[in-house]
């Protein structure tokens, strides 16, 4: 069995994917001469760079072990569906309820959030949200709208 | 002399009543932001940005460095108390803080931070009023050549100093690749847009910052998130030390605040090398060697005056060169160009009471925050009491309305929660992510730069190489950068010193 650090391998593949993403993509613009350059060239150099750095990561990968952590989708699922929740409703309904249920979302992410302290969380929340950025700071942000 | 009218312009500025105030607010929220687990300096200082927006430049700068600070310090009650870092310079104190607030010296080892603290940050304002003038003077006469070579040198200093020199080296080019979207000030042309109107103004940094080290960080402390801690009380007289430990931890406290204080001047490295150093400097020369581990007051308080005293000279080439010496640096930077200000050695001739301003604020911030945690202390143990699941909705929250309060745009948080998902995913696959904002702040400069020194040299690359200065950082960066390319080729060398 060969070894090998399968952390360093998916690392390497990131970096050599990003950056030739970034390469590839500074060819659509223009290049230009060491002298007066485009604005094509930096990004083109860089990401030049980029995928060596990503292969030569692969290659120390091979030689040792390695496991890999794993992606915990119970975290960020969560977390993502309440933010998505906050920035969708912020022009919709304004801060007070965006927050309410942001927090009530996010707080899935726990196992240890139980149902009556998160709803109490989630108010007390939105109410310092409220008085710290709008109430004392004078913020512009809607803080409660109608969605109709 | 200079350097007297310097120190009394800081403390003319600094004295006002209102940047008082933002420097007490600031020492507070960031010590209180601090304390909380997972919350670094650089979370606290890039969270409470917006509050700063509309703030006159150096009284924003004064808040946030207070914020700095402070989340440094309310870090190192979270190490104590918990045995849990708030950011990588908090781990060391935690090898023998933890240990002796076990054994119930917990007091002890407070009071002997703060004063440690105390101590290295006052010799490294110290230091900043002293040399930052020198070497601003110096760096006046520099070309975009110098100032391409220096930053290279920054850059490739802040990743080969991770674990993974070729990790840290590929963030670096990453925060480049996404500081170059946006509209290129050359040519007018819109880099990486994707048809998006938002991305032609580019990423907004605070977007970036909040998402790799706000959500991320969540993202990822979340894991073992567990119940309420324990937290033992600590009282005032019990943080009152013996007259041994006092006399242990004096020459500890100089020797780190030396150590620190040398370290932190060097662009990319930062302090948390110097609190390593510090460490294990404290435990050769000891007598008792067996100790550290175990509750030794030295291993707290020299690591403690190290990054005391390394966070205040890394304002040297921050605001002598406009040069970050770390990722927090670099947010303050950030906040410099947002609000119109140009970062570089003529800063302190165009806004002397910018940076002066600033030194003296971060002498008053450092009494601040003796005066405030030593009798605060009991409120800070109270918070380190709530649970996380508690928090955590709290701060994430936080992060969206900060973001969004900057440009008013929804769209910011979009890119907060996808950089904080890829962040998360970076640091699973054990990516440092400072350097990425360091490649990010510092990569439109560099590019400019590089293209400026190259017209001058009319595209021949060895007329950069021709000038001492520039010549001699390049090949320094080039050293490093072999040096990373060795470490990692003989990787079970790596392992062990890692460890």
């Amino acid at each position: 069995m060969v070894k090998l650090d399968k952390t360093d391998l998916i690392s390497g593949l990131v970096v050599l994917a990003i950056s030739s993403f970034f390469a590839y993509g500074a060819l659509d613009y223009r290049i230009g001469t060491m002298t007066r350059m485009g604005p094509g060239y930096v990004p083109l150099v860089l990401g030049l760079i980029g995928m060596v750095l990503g292969a030569a990561i692969i290659l120390t990968s091979f030689g040792r072990s390695g496991g890999l952590e794993s992606f915990r989708w119970r975290v960020v699922l969560p977390v993502v569906a309440s933010i998505t929740a906050f920035l969708l409703l912020l022009p919709r309904t304004g801060l007070i309820p965006a927050t309410f249920v942001a927090v009530v979302v996010a707080a899935f992410a726990s196992p240890k959030s139980r149902i009556l302290p998160t709803l109490l969380l989630g108010v007390v929340v939105a109410a310092l949200i409220w008085i710290g950025f709008v109430v004392l700071l004078g913020l512009p942000i809607p803080v409660l709208r109608s969605p109709f | 002399m200079d350097i007297l009218n310097n120190v009394i312009l800081g403390f003319s500025t600094a004295l006002t009543a209102e940047n008082l105030l933002y420097c007490f607010i600031g020492v507070f929220l960031g010590t209180l932001l601090g304390a909380l687990p997972g919350i670094g300096a650089l979370a606290a200082v890039s969270m409470l940005l917006p509050l700063t927006i509309g703030l006159d430049p150096t009284t924003a700068l004064v808040m946030l460095a207070g914020v700095y600070y402070g989340s440094e310090y309310g870090g190192s009650t979270a190490s104590i108390l918990l045995n849990l870092p708030g950011t990588p310079t908090n781990a060391v104190t935690c090898l023998d803080g933890y240990p002796m607030a076990k054994q119930g010296r917990a007091g002890v080892a407070l009071f002997a931070t703060t004063m440690a603290s105390f101590f290295g940050g006052s010799v490294g304002i110290v230091a900043l009023y002293t040399l930052a003038p020198f070497l601003a003077q110096w760096a006046i006469a520099f070309g975009p050549s110098e100032y391409f070579a220096l930053m290279v040198l920054g850059l490739v200093a802040a990743a080969v100093t991770q674990d993974a020199p070729l990790k840290g080296l590929s963030m670096v080019v990453l925060g480049i690749l996404l500081g170059t979207v946006g509209t290129d000030v050359d040519s007018g042309v819109a880099r990486y847009h994707f048809g998006l109107f938002e991305l032609r103004d580019g990423i907004s940094f605070i977007a970036l910052a909040m998402g790799i080290f706000g959500v991320s960080e969540i993202l990822h402390s979340l894991r073992d998130a567990g119940g309420a801690p324990e937290v033992q009380n600590v009282t005032l007289r019990s943080m009152v030390p013996s007259r041994e430990e006092w006399k242990r931890s004096r020459m500890a406290t100089v020797r780190g605040t030396a150590i620190g204080g040398a370290f932190g001047v060097l662009p990319g490295i930062g302090s948390t090398i110097a609190t390593f150093i510090g460490y294990a400097i404290e435990k050769r020369i000891s007598k008792n060697p067996s100790q550290f581990g175990n509750g030794a007051i030295e291993g707290i308080v020299s690591p403690e005056a190290a990054n005391n005293a390394g966070a205040q000279t890394a304002f040297i080439p921050t605001l002598s060169l406009g040069i970050p010496g770390s990722a927090t640096m670099a947010v303050m930077l950030g906040t410099l160009i947002m609000n119109g200000i140009a970062p570089g050695p003529q800063l302190m001739m165009t806004h002397p009471e910018v940076v002066w301003g600033l030194a003296a604020s971060f002498w008053i911030g450092n009494v601040l925050l003796v005066l405030l945690n030593v009798p605060l202390i009991g409120l800070w143990v109270r918070l380190l009491r709530v649970p996380y699941h508690l928090l955590y909705p709290a701060i994430l929250i936080l992060i969206c309305v900060g973001t969004y309060t900057i440009r008013s745009s929804t769209f910011d948080i979009m890119l907060v929660l996808m950089f904080g998902v890829a962040g998360y995913g970076l640091r699973l696959l054990r990516f440092q992510l400072a350097p990425v904002l360091i490649g990010f702040i510092l990569g439109p400069m560099i590019e400019e730069n590089l293209r400026r020194a190259m017209l001058f040299a009319r595209g021949d690359f060895t007329a950069v190489i021709a000038r001492p200065l520039s010549g001699v950082t390049l090949a320094i960066s080039f050293g490093l950068i072999l040096w990373a390319f060795y470490r990692s080729i003989r990787p079970s060398q790596g392992a062990n010193a890692s460890t």
